[in-house]
C-alpha cells in the first residue's frame, strides 16, 4: 500500500509518552495507531452486533426469545428444498444484474458528458440527473405505475395513439429499469466526484499525441473511472438485492418473486413467520455480498494506476464534442423528463388531489386535505422532526466514521486495514429489516440497565440507519482518496507530520468535497430509510418512512404523496445548502 | 415493506371535514388549528351513577381499580397494529373520563410484530407493554394459546355485549371490521353485489376481465385468514373462486388494490378491508363503489387483551372496559373502525356491525374464529388457491 516503513511511525520519541496498555504492541503505539484501533473496534462492534443474533438465529429451530430452541441445520435445508426457491434466485440474479448494468449505462455517459464536455445547460442537466435519488423507491415505483403501468397516464395515451402498449412494466426488465433510474444517481455522483478530480495532464498528453475529443473520452477519461464504477456497481448490486418496494409493487400482481419479496412474504408477512428461514436467507445474502466485496478488492488491487491528483495541479479543460453535444443533451433531457421529472411532478400533483386516475381529470378534486391530515396528528409531525434529527446527526457521525475508516483502510500501515474496509462495507449485505431485528436483540441483550436506557430512543434508530448508510459514505469517499497521490502524504510525513497530522494538514482540504458529498449522500439515505425502523421504532420514534408506510397501507395515497413531497422539499433545501457550502470550500 | 397490513387501518373521517378544498393558504399553523377545531365534541356519559361515575352493572368494588389506576402514574403503553387516526377519538374520550391518565403511547407495529416483540421482551425480562391490540387472527390465537401470555380479566361490560364480543379467553373484540368488494363504477356496466355475481360477470366476458380483477394474496396472513374464512363460511365459495381467480392478480394491501381499481388498472377487486374502502369510495366522487358481498362478508374481530405483569395493570383494565362501553364503542366508530355495540348510533361517516347485517344480510356475515389453522391445512389451502390463479 505504501512506501512508508513501520519504523518511521513507531520510533519517534514523542509517541512513547502515549502508551496504550490495552493493545499489546511491541513498540509503543502513536495516537494515529490508537485511533486506528478505535475505528476497528467501533466498526467491529456495530457490524457484529446485529449480525451475531442473525447468524445464531439461522441455526436455531425456534425464535431467539424461545428458550427451548436447539441447534439445527433445518433452516438451510428448508430454504433450499422450498419449491420455487431456485426460481427466486434466478429472478434475483436477473433483476440485480440488470439493474446494475442499466445503472452504469445511464450514469457513466451522463457523468462524463456533464463534467468533462461542453454541454448545453450542463449544470442544470447534472443537477436534475440526481433527482430520483431524493425520492424513496416506493414513491418512484408508484409514480411509474401511475404513468407507465397497465392503466397509467402515458400508457393510456400510447394505447389511444397506436392501439397497443409496447412495454410491460410488471416484468423483471420493468423492475430493473425503474430501480436503475432510482439508483443511477449513486453511480453518477461517484463518477462525477472522480471526474472532477481527474488529472488533466493525462488528457493533455493524449491530445499532444493527436487524439480527438472522442478518442480522449474512450481511451483516457472512461478507463480512469474504474474505481468509482466498481464501487458504485457493487453498491447498486447489493442495494438491488435487498430493495423491496419496486419488486413488491410490480412483482406481486404477476407473481415474480425476488429475494427480498421472498423474505417479506415468507418471513414477515407470512401466516406463521419463520425467523429461522429469515436468518438463513440473510446469511446467504451476507455471503453473496462478501463475495462481491472480495471481487471488488481484486479488481482494484492495483489502485495506484488511478491516481490522478498529484502534487502539481492542472485545471482540466472541457472537451468539445461538436454536434454530438446536442444529441447528448436531448438524450439526457428525455431521460430526465420521463425517468424522473414526470413521476416526481405527478407525485407533487398527486399530493394536491383527492383521486388521481386517467379516468377523470384530477383538477376536479384539488385539495389540501392530504397535507391537513399530516399536520393534524402530532405523531405524523413528530415523524418529520425525528427524520430530520436522525438524518442530520447521523450524516455527520457516519460521514466522519466513514472518512476515518477510509483513511485507515487506504492510507495507513495498520495491519488490520483490510479488515476495516470489509467491516465498513459489510452493512451492504444486511437487509434493513434484518438490521432492525438484529439491533433489537443486541440492545435487549446489553448488560444491565444500558439496554433499557437506549431502547426506544432515537439513538437506536440513528445507530441502525447509520450502519445502513456507512457503505454509502465509505464508497463516496474511497474513490476520492485513491486519486490523491501518495507523494502528498509522504511529503507531509517527511516534514515531520504524524499520521493524523498528515490528514489535518494535507488531506483534509483535498478531501473536503468528497466529505461533503458523503454528508449529502448519507443524509439523503437516512432520511429515506425506513425498513430498519420497522422493528426498532416505538410510538415516539417514528420516521417519515414508517409514517408513509402507515398512510399507504391505510389507502391514504394522497397523504403519502404529500409526505413524500415534504421529504423532497427538505432534501432539496439541504442539498442546495450543502452544495453552496461545497462550492465555497472548493473555490477557496 | 409497503402495503403489508391493510387490515389494520382506517381513517378518522370525523376529524377532517373542514372545507379545505379551495384554501390556498399554506400556513402549517392554520392547517393544524383547522384540523383540531373540526373535531366534534363527543358522546354523553353512561347513565346510572353510583358515586364512582360507573354504570350500575359494574361490580361494587370497581372503585378499587380506579384508585389503583390513579396510583400508577397516569401512563398506558399499548402495542397494536391500529392507526393513530383510529385511536384519536378513543384516547380523547378515555382521557376525558379518566383525566389522570396523561400519557398513552400506542406503538403502531406490523400485525405480527406486536406479538413477536411482546414475547421477545417477556423473554428478556423487561416488557413495557400493558395491552396488546391486533387483528392478526392466527398470530393472536397462537400467542394467546401459550400459557401465561395474558392477564386473567373478565370485563363487566361483557354482560351487555353480544356473545361474539369475547374472541378467546381474556381476548375481547374492540371492533368487528368487515371485508368487502370494490369496483370501478365507470368501467363496469353491471354492479357486482357478491363474489358469485362477480364470477358470473367475468364468465360472460372473460377477455375483458383477463388480469383485470384483483384479490388479496393468500400467502400473507391477512389474505389467508379472510380467504379461508370465506371458503369455510360460503358453500359456493370455491365455485366462484374457480371462475374468478384465473383472471385475477394478487396484491398485498387493500390500499394498493383500491388505488389500482381507481386508476382503471383493475375493474374490480375483493377481500378489501372496509377501513380504507369506505374513505376511498367517499373520495372517489362515484368512480369507485365499495360493497359487502351478499354471499359472504368476512368480519374480523380486532382483539384486545392485557399482558401479564402489565406495569399499569389497573389503567389497562379501565381502558379495556372503556373500549367495550357505550362511550368507547362510539369513539371506535368515530375513529373509522366498525363498532358492534347495539346502542351505537349510525350517523354519517360511521360504520357499525348492525349496518352490515342490514345491507349484506344476517346470514351473509362470516365471523372469523380465533383458532389456529395447522401448517398442513395452510399449505393445502394456499396451494389450491395459488393453482387457480392465471
Amino acid at each position: 500500500m505504501t512506501l512508508l516503513s513501520e519504523k518511521k511511525v513507531t520510533t519517534s520519541a514523542r509517541t512513547a509518552i502515549l502508551p496504550a496498555p490495552k493493545y499489546p504492541r511491541v513498540f509503543g503505539a502513536g495516537r494515529g495507531r490508537l485511533l486506528q484501533y478505535v475505528v476497528l473496534a467501533v466498526l467491529a462492534l456495530f457490524v457484529v452486533a446485529p449480525i451475531v443474533p442473525i447468524l445464531y438465529q439461522s441455526v436455531r429451530d425456534k425464535p431467539l426469545y424461545d428458550a427451548g430452541g436447539i441447534f439445527t441445520a433445518a433452516n438451510y435445508l428448508k430454504l433450499f428444498t422450498d419449491a420455487g426457491f431456485g426460481q427466486v434466485i434466478l429472478n434475483t440474479a436477473i433483476f440485480a444484474l440488470g439493474t446494475t448494468f442499466l445503472t452504469l449505462v445511464i450514469a457513466i455517459p451522463m457523468a462524463v458528458l456533464v463534467v468533462r464536455t461542453r454541454l448545453p445547460f450542463g449544470r442544470l442537466l447534472g443537477l436534475s440527473m440526481q433527482w430520483p435519488f431524493f425520492v424513496s423507491s416506493l414513491i418512484l415505483g408508484f409514480g411509474w405505475i401511475t404513468l407507465y403501468g397497465p392503466a397509467g397516464f402515458v400508457s393510456s395515451a400510447v394505447r389511444q395513439a397506436i392501439g397497443v402498449v409496447p412495454w410491460n412494466l410488471y416484468s423483471l426488465p420493468g423492475m430493473a429499469v425503474t430501480e436503475a433510474v432510482g439508483l443511477a444517481p449513486i453511480a453518477y455522483v461517484f463518477c462525477v466526484n472522480a471526474l472532477r478530480q481527474a488529472d488533466a495532464s493525462l488528457e493533455s498528453a493524449a491530445q499532444v499525441c493527436g487524439a480527438g475529443p472522442l478518442r480522449i473520452l474512450f481511451t483516457v477519461v472512461v478507463p480512469m473511472l474504474r474505481p468509482p464504477i466498481v464501487y458504485s456497481s457493487i453498491l447498486v448490486f447489493s442495494m438491488s438485492l435487498e430493495t423491496l418496494s419496486v419488486p413488491l409493487l410490480y412483482g406481486t400482481p404477476v407473481r415474480i418473486q425476488v429475494f427480498s419479496t421472498f423474505l417479506y412474504t415468507n418471513g414477515l408477512q407470512s401466516i406463521s413467520p419463520d425467523y429461522g428461514i429469515l436468518g438463513a436467507a440473510s446469511t446467504l445474502i451476507l455471503l453473496v455480498t462478501i463475495a462481491t466485496v472480495v471481487i471488488q478488492a481484486k479488481v482494484l488491487k492495483n489502485a495506484r494506476r488511478f491516481v490522478s491528483v498529484r502534487g502539481k495541479a492542472v485545471r482540466p479543460r472541457l472537451l468539445e464534442l461538436g454536434w454530438i453535444r446536442w444529441v447528448a443533451a436531448v438524450g439526457i433531457v428525455i431521460y430526465v423528463i420521463f425517468g424522473a421529472l414526470l413521476p416526481i411532478l405527478g407525485l407533487i400533483f398527486r399530493s394536491f388531489t383527492l383521486i388521481f386516475t386517467p379516468l377523470q381529470s384530477p383538477l376536479k378534486t384539488l385539495t389540501l386535505d392530504n397535507y391537513e391530515r399530516i399536520f393534524t396528528y402530532p405523531v405524523y409531525v413528530q415523524s418529520i422532526t425525528n427524520s430530520l434529527t436522525i438524518a442530520a446527526v447521523g450524516a455527520v457521525l457516519v460521514s466522519s466514521l466513514a472518512l476515518v475508516a477510509v483513511l485507515v483502510a487506504r492510507r495507513s500501515t495498520f495491519r488490520f486495514a483490510r479488515a476495516v474496509e470489509y467491516l465498513a462495507l459489510a452493512p451492504q449485505a444486511l437487509p434493513g429489516i434484518i438490521v432492525g431485528i438484529g439491533f433489537f436483540w443486541a440492545f435487549a441483550l446489553l448488560p444491565g440497565s444500558l439496554g433499557g436506557l437506549i431502547q426506544g430512543t432515537l439513538a437506536t434508530i440513528i445507530i441502525a440507519f447509520g450502519l445502513r448508510a456507512l457503505p454509502t459514505g465509505f464508497g463516496s469517499i474511497a474513490p476520492a482518496i485513491m486519486q490523491i497521490g501518495h507523494e502528498l502524504d509522504q511529503a507531509a510525513r517527511t516534514s515531520g507530520a504524524d499520521w493524523l497530522g498528515t490528514f489535518f494538514r494535507v488531506l483534509r482540504s483535498l478531501l473536503a468535497p468528497a466529505f461533503v458529498g458523503a454528508l449529502i449522500l448519507t443524509f439523503v439515505t437516512m432520511i429515506k430509510e425506513y425498513s430498519a425502523a420497522l422493528f426498532l421504532s416505538s410510538a415516539n420514534t417514528n420516521v417519515i418512512g414508517t409514517t408513509m408506510l402507515e398512510l399507504w397501507v391505510q389507502g391514504n395515497t394522497g397523504s403519502v404523496a404529500a409526505l413524500a413531497t415534504l421529504q423532497l422539499a427538505i432534501t432539496a433545501v439541504f442539498v442546495a445548502l450543502a452544495s453552496l457550502f461545497l462550492k465555497g470550500r472548493s473555490d477557496a | 415493506m409497503n402495503g403489508s397490513v391493510s387490515q389494520r387501518s382506517a381513517t378518522g373521517r370525523g376529524v377532517r371535514k373542514a372545507g379545505f378544498a379551495a384554501v390556498a393558504a399554506f400556513s402549517v399553523l392554520a392547517l393544524t388549528l383547522a384540523g383540531c377545531s373540526s373535531t366534534p365534541a363527543s358522546a354523553p356519559a353512561d347513565a346510572a351513577d353510583d358515586g364512582t361515575g360507573m354504570p350500575s352493572y359494574y361490580p361494587s368494588d370497581y372503585s378499587s381499580i380506579l384508585d389503583a389506576s390513579k396510583a400508577e402514574g397516569g401512563e398506558l403503553v399499548i402495542y397494536s397494529n391500529t392507526d393513530q387516526e383510529n385511536w384519536a377519538p378513543i384516547f380523547r374520550d378515555f382521557q376525558k373520563k379518566y383525566p389522570w391518565v396523561t400519557k398513552i403511547s400506542a406503538n403502531n407495529l406490523e400485525s405480527d410484530a406486536v406479538f413477536q416483540r411482546q414475547l421477545s421482551e417477556m423473554a428478556t425480562g423487561a416488557a413495557p407493554a400493558d395491552m396488546l391490540i391486533s387483528n392478526a387472527v392466527q398470530a393472536w390465537a397462537t400467542y394467546a394459546g401459550q400459557a401465561d401470555t395474558l392477564l386473567d380479566y373478565e370485563s363487566p361490560e361483557l354482560a351487555e355485549l353480544p356473545d361474539y364480543a369475547q374472541l378467546m379467553p381474556n381476548v375481547y373484540a374492540m371492533s368487528l371490521d368487515p371485508i368487502g368488494l370494490a369496483y370501478n363504477a365507470s368501467l363496469m356496466e353491471e354492479a357486482p353485489t357478491s363474489i358469485a355475481a362477480l364470477a358470473k360477470i367475468v364468465a360472460a366476458d372473460p377477455k375483458k376481465y383477463q388480469d383485470k380483477i384483483t384479490t388479496r394474496d393468500v400467502n400473507g396472513a391477512f389474505g389467508f385468514t379472510v380467504s379461508q374464512a370465506f371458503t369455510e363460511g360460503t358453500a359456493s365459495a370455491w365455485k366462484s373462486l374457480e371462475g374468478i381467480l384465473p383472471s385475477a392478480r394478487p396484491e398485498t394491501s387493500s390500499g394498493t388494490q383500491l388505488e389500482k381499481i381507481l386508476s382503471g388498472e383493475y375493474l374490480a377487486g375483493f377481500y378489501i378491508s372496509s377501513a380504507p374502502g369506505y374513505p376511498a369510495e367517499e373520495k372517489s366522487g362515484g368512480l369507485l363503489k365499495f360493497v359487502y358481498p351478499t354471499d359472504g362478508t368476512v368480519v374480523i374481530g380486532r382483539g384486545i387483551g392485557i399482558t401479564p405483569k402489565a406495569p399499569h395493570e389497573a389503567t389497562a383494565k379501565l381502558f379495556l372496559d372503556f373500549v367495550l362501553s357505550e362511550d368507547g364503542q362510539n369513539a371506535v366508530a368515530e375513529g373509522g373502525l366498525t363498532s358492534y355495540r347495539d346502542s351505537v348510533e349510525l350517523t354519517e361517516g360511521r360504520h357499525t356491525y348492525q349496518e352490515i347485517e342490514k345491507t349484506a344480510g344476517k346470514d351473509a356475515i362470516i365471523r372469523v374464529p380465533y383458532t389456529v389453522v395447522s401448517d398442513a391445512d395452510v399449505k393445502t389451502f394456499v396451494t389450491r388457491w395459488d393453482g387457480l390463479l392465471g
